[in-house]
């Protein structure tokens, strides 16, 4: 079973059919994945910026990022959610578009990113974690982090844009329009 | 409205901006980007009302971190949404989730500014107020995304059903 | 540096990355992409039907004007166009689905195309999509509302040609 089989059998699932059939799925579950992305993105933000320097800086950086931490990931959550329902929905045509592709990618490089900091700058953290610089480390994480977060907005804005068409014939059409 | 949609749908500009193929894409790009600054600025501020956040600054601290970025993300909203009704009026003008949204980011921007004259002088803020702020938001960014499925969501209560 | 350049400059960056990922097959949602002053009338036979969530697709062969076979391109293969629509539950509400227009059926459909030039369009906002009675194509120049016992998706006379 590779991939596009196992996109298949989510797109052939009752799930997916049940996005298909009802008429307020779609735009009820993108609505909510819109808002998931958003506060996914502005916690983050919050959080990025503090590592830059830029805001907050009497605050340090565990409390800020331990505050944002809960509503990002439970945002996070609600997105993954919404996120198959919607692939559910079209799962083949999403299988084949390069937009949702490079989207998968972009989300797994912050992901790494994010994984990066935690397990590499943020185990000093005791020693910064009050001063209004922090390490370059840190620094480059944040902003890779904001680069690789929007970068996933935009390419998921264009998915829905390059779905295309698939023009190809089935074999067993008839064509040459014989009447009986 | 329809007649001056219409007209607007035909003038260059409009015409301009349709045919640009990837303008759309990346002003709604934009525009979701927006969204998520000007959300979790308002949900920090509805949660330092409501005493789950920011505790330990004073409301008036949580005012001025937040504010600046609100009035800017909303101008940048404003902008790329103009842009965007000019380049498909029609579709926005007949959709009954457009003037809700309109009607009722109006009232989102009014009652952030209400929480805003108490939390500016730290005084407690209304916690109702707070949470219908948030409530409003939530409802303004939903009717932004149900726009393109105005018969969907309404059904028979949409213009173009 | 302050804080919104060095946001404005973040975006910017982010903004290219975004636009390199741009491709230029466009398609799907905002009607910005499609020809609205423009109206063709397409009558031909289904090949394919992609029930997509948020706008249904219908693949279909034009046919000649004598109705008497599809259009070919120089190579004998057969001209191929898609009209999407609402997504395909909306798309249902009206009776169009998978199973109401199996392929190999003749339809008669009007459509918005393209700026692009790729041969495919929106269906005009007003009038029904006709599908012909099994193998019973139109007479010549005319197309399957002229047709006895022809079936309507959707209200109204089939739309005008325009432009």
């Amino acid at each position: 079973m590779d991939l596009h089989d196992i996109a298949l059998t989510v797109g052939n699932s009752g799930l997916g059919e049940w996005m298909r059939t009802n008429v307020r799925a779609m735009p009820i579950v993108e609505a909510l994945h819109v808002i998931a992305a958003a506060t996914v993105f502005g916690t983050v933000l919050v959080v990025d910026l503090r590592l830059l320097g830029l805001p907050d800086l009497k605050r340090t950086v565990t409390r800020v990022s331990g505050e944002m931490l809960h509503f990002t990931w439970a945002a996070f959550g609600l997105a993954v959610i919404t996120g198959v329902m919607m692939f559910a929905a079209n799962a083949n045509t999403y299988y084949g578009n390069t937009a949702f592709r490079i989207k998968l990618l972009a989300l797994a490089a912050a992901g790494a990113n994010m994984a990066l900091f935690h397990f590499g700058a943020f185990r000093t953290v005791a020693q910064w974690d009050s001063k209004q610089v922090s390490p370059r480390a840190a620094k480059v994480a944040a902003a890779l982090s904001i680069l690789l977060w929007v970068g996933v907005i935009f390419v998921a804005r264009w998915i829905g844009f390059t779905k295309g068409y698939d023009f190809a014939v089935p074999d067993n059409i008839d064509l040459d329009l014989t009447i009986p | 409205m329809e007649h001056f949609a219409q007209w607007l749908q035909a003038t260059p500009l409009s015409i301009l901006i349709q045919s640009t193929s990837w303008l759309i894409p990346l002003l709604q790009s934009i525009h979701i980007v927006m969204i998520g600054v000007v959300f979790v600025a308002v949900l920090l501020l509805v949660l330092r009302v409501l005493g789950v956040a920011r505790t330990d600054e004073p409301e008036s601290v949580v005012w001025a971190r937040f504010a600046p970025w609100i009035k800017r993300s909303v101008s940048v909203l404003a902008l790329t949404g103009l842009v965007l009704i000019i380049s498909e009026p029609v579709r926005e003008f007949t959709a009954v989730s457009f003037w809700l949204k309109m009607l009722l980011l109006a009232l989102g921007i009014a009652s952030i500014a209400a929480l805003g004259s108490a939390l500016r002088r730290d005084a407690a803020a209304s916690r109702p107020l707070a949470v219908f702020t948030l409530l409003l938001w939530l409802a303004v960014i939903f009717l932004g995304r149900a726009i393109a499925y105005d018969v969907e969501v309404w059904g028979a209560l949409s213009f173009k059903a | 540096m302050n804080t919104t350049s060095r946001f404005r400059r973040i975006s910017v960056a982010a903004l290219l990355i975004g636009a390199a990922a741009a491709m230029p097959a466009l398609a799907h949602h905002s009607f910005a992409i499609f020809n609205m002053e423009q109206t063709r009338v397409f009558t031909g036979v289904v090949t394919r039907i992609n029930p997509d969530a948020n706008h249904l697709q219908i693949f279909f062969a034009p046919m000649n004007e004598e109705r008497k076979g599809v259009l070919r391109s120089e190579d004998g293969k057969p001209v191929v166009w898609a009209v999407e629509m609402a997504g395909s539950a909306q798309a249902a509400t009206q009776g169009v689905s998978v199973s109401s227009l199996p392929p190999g059926t003749y339809i008669s459909v009007a459509l918005h195309p393209l700026r692009s030039g790729e041969a495919a369009g929106s269906r005009a906002e007003t009038g029904a999509i006709f599908r012909c009675p099994d193998k019973k194509a139109p007479e010549a120049g005319k197309h399957c509302d002229s047709v006895e016992g022809r079936l309507a998706f959707g209200e109204g006379a089939l739309a005008q040609p325009k432009n």
